[in-house]
């Protein structure tokens, strides 16, 4: 066959190429929608994605012409969408796959292995695709040859080596009280969900735990942490002082990297007081990450934050251990997930 | 079954076409599998060079005949001798009706004016030198410049023109120098001044072109800052693009003019049976879907055969001679034409009351409207852009759109920057509504 022949088959690779790109490129604005959030493991999720266009000189359509009036003559709707389907799965390699955990350092809780594939041995039987051509080659010369024979074939192997895992236990706060009206609860929920499949997904063996707060704290299982509401009024002291006192009793900082995630709107009754000041400055001096997401906080500065900022800043620098983000809207979650979780920037 | 060899049946068609006073281009037929068929008919041509956009026309076409949706039954290109390209899974008695099919073609290339002027022999092997040339481009350059070159290439498809000849250039006026004396500034506030050179500091463009042209394709082939290769490349592109701008304006009557034909050629065809005959006819409704009224298989054959009842053949073949689509609806379809197709119940004698609606009932359609209504679906749907202004010394390139109706935001900001990307320097384009500028590296990042 001539390769003139395979030319369509090319294009239609170099084609889905682009459109894989395209789609990697769109997706955080597809994919906060409901539908995958709340989605099973392995479910398959169709999305409309925009074909890939060669722009050129057009009128905008108008806006009105659009809505009726039309003859009904010649009239070609959606033809330019196209559907694409994705489990979940998918979706968060496309989106996260490039992040990792920050200031996450070696620290064996002791228990959490895991074996690594090494290939470092040779055996005289195998695949032809793993020989070793050099050592092959010095089996013939050994014996004085220019040629190979069956014998002398040296092939690559591997061995599996116990490799220790570093251990992190990472808690994920949620601000349950009043001020939490519905979307916010829906955005916390969205960035909460998406932190906890990538956490399951990369760092299988770290271990998850899930407080709501209000006034108190109120330590709850995955379930009920993406379910349950209850009211009440905000303050962050007790939670943050139970937390770490927890840490303290089950985490021992040598062996885990703490990390603590927390989802609010900023809008707490006091202001700081000396307790809250400790409890922050000593989640910062022990653990990797203080990770705040403000949910539709206030237009000027929340209490919160005001708060956060304050004592997290040494020196005009904010402490590397706290990262902050805002989400407003739905186009925000995965922006702010990269802000918090993303590169050591 | 259909008896006889392809050879044969080609043979008795033409001649049966010669009967009935049809001339067509000596016509080679080749049978090929369906994979080379999809690829032929999304290049368009055999061996054109390659692009991301045949590989998405390739995609659909699989798509759609594995999924029985419609098929690719035919290609022919307009060339000397014409190429024609049948489906080999197709039953025999379909390939004899694209064999009438082709044939219609054929006489169409031969007869219309503006293809014969676009034709070359054995265009094969001039689609063959460019895509040679553009995989030498690739070899040399990096294959994102050149991508995005082409694709930058094809956003401007709709201004090529075939007339274009290189602009002619004003330069600037000079302001001729003179001696200061006392009270000068006085009589400078009664003299006409040059807006334009008015102003010594001010930097003016040293060049206009004139006449307007819209070639911009061929502006920044010429002018733009690129290597001599990508010019030679911009220039085959452009080329290709004047080949293919007529078919494009006589689709309609293009394929009108082949159904028109295939229904009479298979009449008087006799190397097959009865229900050969009659599997023909299933696959040509089929194609002519009258559910779909511009379906152009459907309402260019039906406009043909009013108009040969109306007017006579002879017309017929001077219309193909000598217009396009849109002349052809605006000249044609009168309310004697209408009315006739709609007493055939060709054409639809009634509409919806309410087009958002159908199932409120129906109306009767006045021939006039379904007239008019017709020709606004010809009606040209691209914005006429001029380059306006050129400069040498800042290698600026303004374009000026002046049509009542604004242009896409998003779209023509994209176009601009693939201007920008070709041209390398400042590109400006002012309409009533909007100025977009021209950014180079947003046409490298866009994906």
């Amino acid at each position: 066959m001539e390769l003139s022949n395979q030319k369509g088959e090319l294009d239609r690779q170099w084609y889905l190429r682009k459109l894989n790109r395209a789609i990697k490129d769109r997706l955080p604005e597809l994919v906060t929608h409901a539908a995958v959030m709340g989605a099973p493991k392995g479910q398959r999720i169709r999305l409309a994605v925009q074909k890939l266009e060669e722009p050129d000189f057009r009128f905008q359509p108008d806006t009105r012409s659009a809505n009726g009036g039309h003859t009904g003559l010649g009239a070609g709707d959606n033809a330019d969408v196209l559907w694409i389907e994705l489990t979940t799965e998918e979706i968060m390699n496309l989106l996260l796959e490039d992040l990792k955990l920050p200031r996450l350092v070696e620290k064996s809780g002791g228990s959490l292995q895991r074996d690594e594939v090494r290939y470092d041995d040779v055996t005289v039987h195998g695949p032809l695709s793993n020989v070793d051509k050099r050592r092959s080659l010095y089996e013939a010369a050994k014996e004085g040859r220019d040629y190979l024979t069956a014998q002398d074939l040296r092939f690559r192997t591997w061995k599996e080596h116990p490799k220790p895992i570093t251990a992190a236990v990472i808690t994920l706060v949620r601000d349950a009280s009043g001020s939490m009206d519905e979307t916010k609860r829906y955005l916390s929920k969205a960035t909460a969900w998406w932190l906890v499949e990538w956490i399951r997904q990369q760092y299988a063996a770290s271990e998850l735990l899930f407080f709501l707060h209000t006034t108190e704290p109120l330590q709850v299982d995955e379930d009920t942490f993406f379910n349950r509401e209850i009211t009440g009024g905000t303050a962050i002291t007790s939670t943050y002082r139970t937390i770490v006192q927890l840490w303290e009793d089950s985490y021992a900082a040598n062996d885990f990297n703490r990390y603590l995630l927390h989802f609010s709107d900023g809008d707490i009754w006091h202001g700081a007081d000396a307790s809250l000041a400790n409890s922050i400055s000593h989640i910062l001096a022990t653990a990797s990450l203080l990770g705040y997401f403000e949910i539709q906080g206030l237009q000027s500065r929340s209490p919160l934050w005001t708060i956060l900022e304050q004592h997290a800043t040494i020196d005009g620098n904010l402490h590397p251990a706290m990262r902050m983000a805002r989400i407003n809207q739905r186009d925000d979650v995965l922006p702010a997930i990269r802000a918090v979780i993303g590169a050591n920037s | 079954m259909v008896h006889g060899t392809l050879d044969s049946w080609v043979a008795e068609m033409a001649e049966i076409a010669d009967r009935q006073g049809l001339k067509p281009l000596p016509t080679e037929f080749h049978l090929v599998p369906d994979d080379e068929i999809y690829t032929l008919s999304s290049y368009f041509a055999p061996g054109r060079y390659r692009h991301w956009t045949h590989g998405e026309r390739y995609w659909m076409a699989k798509g759609r005949d594995e999924h029985g949706l419609g098929r690719v039954y035919e290609l022919v290109i307009n060339s000397d001798p014409a190429l024609a390209y049948l489906l080999i899974k197709n039953p025999n008695a379909d390939n004899v009706l694209v064999i009438a099919h082709v044939l219609g073609h054929s006489d169409f290339f031969a007869r219309s004016r503006d293809l014969t002027q676009v034709r070359r022999p054995h265009i094969a092997l001039w689609f063959n030198e460019h895509a040679q040339w553009l995989e030498n481009l690739h070899r040399q350059q990096s294959f994102l410049r050149v991508e995005k070159l082409v694709d930058a290439a094809h956003t401007l498809h709709q201004l090529v023109d075939p007339y274009y000849r290189a602009p002619e250039f004003r330069t600037r006026r000079a302001v001729p120098h003179q001696a200061v004396g006392a009270f000068d500034w006085v009589k400078e506030l009664y003299q006409d001044v040059h807006p334009v050179a008015a102003d010594a500091n001010s930097y003016q463009p040293n060049y206009h072109v004139w006449p307007n042209t819209r070639d911009v394709l061929a502006i920044v082939a010429d002018y733009g800052h690129l290597t001599d290769e990508e010019r030679t490349a911009l220039r085959m592109i452009r080329d290709e693009m004047l080949y293919f701008r007529p078919q494009r304006e006589t689709k309609f009557m293009n394929e009108g003019w082949a159904t028109f034909w295939h229904v009479r050629l298979t009449r008087a065809f006799s190397q097959w049976d009865e229900e050969d005959h009659i599997e023909a006819m299933r696959m040509h409704a089929l194609v002519a879907d009258s559910q779909q009224f511009f379906n152009p298989y459907y309402f260019g054959w039906t406009l043909w055969e009013v108009l040969v009842e109306l007017y006579g053949i002879q017309t017929c073949f001077e219309i193909v001679t000598e217009q396009t689509d849109l002349t052809w609806v605006n000249q044609w379809v009168t309310s004697d034409v209408v009315k006739l197709a709609q007493d055939k119940a060709w054409w639809p004698s009634e509409r919806p009351l309410n087009p958002e609606n159908p199932s409120e009932g129906s109306q009767y359609y006045p021939a006039e409207d379904l007239a008019r209504d017709v020709q606004r679906v010809f009606l040209p749907q691209e914005p006429e852009i001029f380059v306006s202004a050129m400069d040498a010394l800042s290698h600026s390139l303004e374009l000026a759109y002046n049509g009542p109706k604004a242009l896409h935001r998003d779209y023509t900001q994209d176009v601009v920057n693939a201007i920008a990307y070709l041209w390398g320097g400042q590109v400006k384009l002012v309409s009533p509504h909007h100025t977009w500028i021209g950014h180079e590296s947003d046409w490298l990042r866009r994906s």
